[in-house]
């Protein structure tokens, strides 16, 4: 493995780079509170999905109950 | 066709259709209770199909955001690429003695590369044919990784 020697960076362009960098890390952080609110939204998009399928059962079973009645039996 | 009871036969059919037929219900509260609730559940679903949509649009919403972000990371990234002071070859030679070694298998970071080895799983796009988003993605992650490979 080749080892790597210092570069030495201009220092108007240091402050150039630095302030990119500074610049992407702030970015990196906007990216990681999106990625967390897009968890909590498709949380929230799961448990209204689960909600329907527990009413729709909940439809079905009472639905179950009228046709019996119904049938006479 | 001979008459029963002194109706027409059609007036005799009237009458039949006109018979109420009554069926049981046991328990009619609960048979009501049951019906209503059903109604209530049903109408419940639709007001939270309105809500989904809701979410799904702030995800939309929040995905193109992301998007963007990523674009502009991406330039970013770019831009501190081409600042960083690149080596030249007399560099190389100079500091770093393995590197006449290994010249004929190392391709030069000032030269442009002649043809590097494509990671298989990255499709091979020739620059001609990159029209779409994803044609000029795929380029630009051959490009990093061939550039990473030179390291």
């Amino acid at each position: 493995m080749i080892e790597s020697n210092p570069v030495f960076v201009k220092v108007e362009k240091y402050k150039e780079i630095m302030d990119i960098i500074n610049v992407i890390d702030k970015k990196i952080g906007n990216v990681r509170q999106i990625l967390s609110d897009l968890d909590e939204l498709k949380s929230r998009e799961d448990d209204e999905i689960a909600s329907w399928q527990k009413n729709i059962e909940d439809v079905s079973h009472k639905l179950d109950s009228l046709k019996e009645e119904l049938s006479g039996e | 066709m001979q008459m029963t009871n002194g109706k027409k036969p059609a007036e005799e059919k009237k009458h039949h259709d006109d018979l109420d037929f009554f069926m049981r219900i046991s328990d009619p509260a609960l048979f009501r209770r049951n019906l209503l609730e059903s109604s209530k559940q049903t109408l419940g679903m639709i007001r939270e199909m309105y809500t989904v949509k809701q979410i799904r649009e702030m995800k939309q919403e929040r995905i193109s955001t992301l998007h963007r972000e990523f674009k502009e990371i991406r330039l970013l990234c770019q831009k501190l690429e081409e600042i960083m002071p690149k080596h030249t070859e007399a560099d190389l030679r100079k500091h770093i003695p393995e590197f006449n070694a290994k010249k004929k298998e190392q391709k030069t970071l000032v030269q442009e590369p002649e043809s590097a080895p494509e990671p298989e799983a990255r499709p091979k796009v020739s620059p001609q044919k990159a029209s779409s988003e994803l044609d000029k993605l795929a380029l630009a992650l051959n490009e990093v990784q061939r550039k990473l490979s030179n390291l």
